[in-house]
């Protein structure tokens, strides 16, 4: 049985950490290296780092903050937002992530997959599917036209070899009520890969309540950056449930 | 909410974790203490001493407030080594008469060069708004600074030992007693700094505060040293009650028959208890803010010292833990005044951060549960501030 | 103390520098035989595929100053910086290892082929206490291959990569030690482990 992964989420925008709802009103939430730094002490398990700006098509990806982030931890990091080709994927590995995270780069560019896969392996790809829901249907926050099916664009992502999948729920992002329990359900039966899950987790009955239907590993964010919790309360309350926590 | 089935702490604390039975993990860790060799121990005291001793200017750093932990350990250091160390102090703005009282006859009776430091209270005051509205402990700046400025102070001066008092195993379990030496900067994010280093308030307070003129460098005192500085500068840590059994009534005893060290009262908190966390104004307030998310006090917390130690029946703890826990200080209003808040601001800032189980009292009763409690120096306190 | 770090190519360079930069030590990054023999430890990193990792060391003549080197100085192999010390691997065809170690690199063969994440590593032999951690600590793990030997005289510790499938975590052998995980992604154990590997003398 593997442990139960607690993966901080932060938000980089202009070099610094920010933390918003539903992608917006972003208000400061830390220096980077040192709330990562904090983060590590607290025993997270890995992090994931996204450049907001970058994803947004502003500018590049801030590797400065990347560098200087690697440099003064130990933990295991994943770093995306706006990355759209290999030198791109090349440059943050070899400033110290280990893992890239890709989602709208795969929806035009898929090959970007097998090129990172031949130098650095599948592990290294975390693929991002951002969930929203319209009228009690589920689509990809991508597809504008609302035509392609989720579940057969994760398919043909794993097909192309990325090691682990990604999913946030953008509706519930920032918003503490919970994450949607029946659409995780079905997407842990049918994929096979390590999942990470994303978007509206306030507190941990929410994460026992996830644990409970399947899923072992979860991204947070404002739980974190806005309430008294930190990384290794969570993982003492999880462990005094019964749940494999590492410490 | 589950309560510890020896001690009266419930499963909101901090650190505990209540085993499969109800137990916690301190009071599993008590029996630990009754294992360990203090007479070995006691030899590797004596051993590490000769190693520090007369290489520098000072032979260390004794970190200091004036409580009853730092005065015994400087008192015992003194005494029994004869060390000659620098004693060095943070200082909140919030250190009460008695604390200053008790500070100049321990310096004037010990003969030790003392060293007290104030930051800017302009900026400690918007730390305290931030870090009460981000973690619901409003404590930031001394959490930090107590840990950071003497570490801070030891790498300016050269001094490579920090001789700390009690280890930090009898009143939480981060870490267990085989621990020595350990200072290290996992410990202060892990522990000490609520997730915020200094860099990072910074950013924050300048983001709530955009025309106020602040740079990086006004918030030095609160940067801890990197992992490198610490190596590089070869600065250790000893805890004295990894190498002594620390027994806090015989130590206290020690401090008042030799060295005129008087107690106080402290707001929520039965009499006889005159000689913890007697230092701060806000001591009332912080307790106060525990109960509101936690469920349990500081009378809680210390009942289950005398609990664990056999000085105390549950069931007394218990009635003690009623009488006291829970009660709205005195201090709040002054608190209050210099954040600039009203009750119901504070109340509703704290609601956000209340631990699960535990539920807030509600707002009526917020307002009517006064202490009855009212420190003789308070009048004093308003003087100071406004 | 002179620590060198092997440069070839392989990515977590940055991470195993940084790592030793703050336990107080200045790295040198190796890129040419001729400093290696003035080191007082090497290090080698290890990400990526180990054909392309062999074929870079002996185009750039770098296996024999590593043996050399080996002979009377101690050497930590991380991951891929591990299995190439073996005999064979199999990754992307059949590569020739330095063949320090009696062994063969093989995939993993469990449901998953990848061991990514952080796993508990039960130490033989009182090396978690030498190294000052607690037996089953965790350490962290990103590969999809694996050192399989029949001489298990120099495994000192494991890991589970699922219920009956064990890998070996760590290995000794003269003054080689290797890990699979990696020391320098393990927060506060693979500092640790590192500091354990600064002050190591072979016995």
């Amino acid at each position: 049985m593997s442990f139960i992964r607690i993966i901080p989420s932060l938000l980089l925008s202009k070099k610094k950490l920010v933390k918003g709802k539903n992608f917006t009103n972003h208000i400061n939430a830390g220096y980077p290296s040192t709330t990562c730094l904090a983060l590590e002490s607290q025993k997270c398990d890995e992090i994931i780092l996204i450049d907001l700006d970058s994803y947004k098509n502003i500018q590049c990806p801030d590797f400065s903050s990347l560098s200087e982030i690697s440099k003064i931890i130990s933990t295991p990091l994943t770093f995306g937002g706006g990355i759209k080709n290999i030198e791109q994927a090349k440059k943050a590995f070899k400033l110290g992530a280990d893992k890239i995270y890709l989602s709208q780069t795969l929806f035009n560019n898929k090959d970007i997959i097998s090129k990172i896969k031949k130098i650095f392996g599948s592990q290294s790809i975390v693929a991002g599917i951002n969930i929203i829901t319209h009228n009690q249907k589920n689509y990809l926050l991508e597809d504008k036209e609302k035509k392609i099916d989720i579940f057969e664009h994760i398919k043909s992502l794993i097909k192309c070899g990325v090691g682990e999948i990604k999913i946030t729920y953008v509706n519930n992002e920032g918003t503490n009520k919970g994450m949607n329990l029946d659409l995780s359900k079905k997407i842990i039966s049918i994929i096979d890969l390590p999942i990470i899950f994303e978007g509206g987790l306030g507190n941990v009955e929410q994460i026992i309540d996830m644990i409970k239907i399947g899923a072992n590993s979860f991204a947070i964010g404002s739980m974190i950056i806005f309430k008294d919790y930190n990384i290794y309360k969570i993982k003492q309350h999880l462990f005094n449930k019964g749940y494999k926590v590492r410490f | 909410m589950e309560f510890c089935k020896k001690c009266v702490i419930p499963e909101t604390a901090e650190t505990n974790i209540l085993d499969s039975s109800n137990i916690c993990s301190v009071c599993k860790q008590i029996d630990k203490k009754k294992k360990i060799n203090w007479k070995e121990r006691k030899i590797k005291l004596d051993n590490l001493i000769s190693k520090y001793k007369n290489h520098s200017s000072y032979d260390c750093i004794v970190p200091f407030s004036g409580g009853k932990d730092s005065v015994f350990t400087l008192y015992y250091l003194v005494k029994n080594y004869q060390i000659k160390p620098l004693v060095v102090r943070f200082d909140h703005h919030f250190l009460r008469n008695k604390v200053c009282q008790n500070t100049e006859k321990v310096i004037n009776k010990l003969g030790v060069d003392f060293l007290n430091i104030k930051t800017n209270f302009e900026i400690v005051k918007k730390t305290m708004v931030e870090s009460l509205i981000r973690r619901g402990d409003f404590c930031w700046h001394c959490h930090v600074g107590i840990a950071a400025l003497p570490i801070r102070t030891a790498i300016e001066k050269k001094i490579s030992l920090l001789f700390y008092g009690e280890p930090s195993a009898e009143y939480a379990s981060f870490y267990s007693y085989e621990d020595e030496e350990v200072l290290n900067v996992e410990k202060f994010n892990k522990t000490t700094n609520l997730g915020i280093n200094a860099e990072d308030m910074y950013q924050m307070i300048k983001e709530r505060y955009p025309k106020l003129n602040i740079k990086l460098d006004d918030f030095k005192s609160y940067m801890f040293p990197s992992q490198r500085e610490l190596k590089i500068n070869n600065i250790n840590a000893l805890y004295l009650g990894n190498y002594i059994p620390w027994d806090v009534k015989k130590q206290v005893k020690i401090i008042k028959e030799e060295l005129g060290w008087e107690g106080d009262e402290v707001e929520g908190v039965p009499p006889e208890y005159d000689y913890e966390k007697i230092e701060c104004m806000m001591q009332g307030v912080r307790d106060y803010i525990k109960f509101l998310k936690r469920g349990f006090g500081r009378t809680s917390h210390l009942v289950s010292i005398d609990i664990r130690n056999k000085r105390l029946s549950r069931e007394k703890g218990e009635d003690l833990v009623k009488m006291y826990d829970g009660k709205k200080p005195h201090s709040l209003g002054i608190f209050l005044k210099l954040v600039n808040m009203n009750e119901k601001e504070f109340y509703e800032i704290i609601k956000k951060h209340v631990v699960l189980p535990h539920k807030i009292k509600n707002y009526e009763d917020f307002l009517k549960s006064d202490s009855n409690i009212k420190p003789r120096d308070l009048d004093n306190w308003e003087k100071k501030f406004f | 103390m002179k620590v060198g770090i092997l440069d070839y190519n392989a990515c977590n360079l940055s991470s195993v520098f940084s790592s030793l930069y703050r336990l107080g030590i200045n790295p040198v990054v190796i890129n040419k035989s001729e400093i290696i023999p003035k080191m007082d430890k090497l290090i080698i990193p290890g990400v990526g595929a180990a054909k392309n990792c062999i074929d870079y060391l002996k185009y750039n003549s770098l296996i024999e100053p590593i043996k050399v080197f080996l002979a009377n100085k101690p050497v930590l192999g991380i991951c891929l910086g591990m299995q190439i010390f073996a005999k064979k691997l199999y990754e992307n065809g059949l590569s020739e290892g330095i063949g320090h170690i009696d062994g063969e690199v093989k995939k993993l063969n469990t449901k998953i082929n990848f061991n990514i994440g952080w796993k508990e590593v039960k130490f033989f032999k009182k090396i978690d206490k030498e190294i000052k951690i607690e037996n089953l600590s965790s350490f962290y793990y990103c590969h999809s291959y694996y050192l399989s030997s029949k001489k298990n005289d120099y495994c000192v510790g494991i890991s589970y990569v699922e219920k009956n499938s064990e890998i070996p975590a760590i290995i000794f052998k003269d003054n080689f030690i290797g890990t699979q995980f990696h020391p320098e992604k393990s927060q506060i154990n693979g500092n640790k482990f590192l500091e354990f590997f600064l002050n190591w003398k072979r016995n």
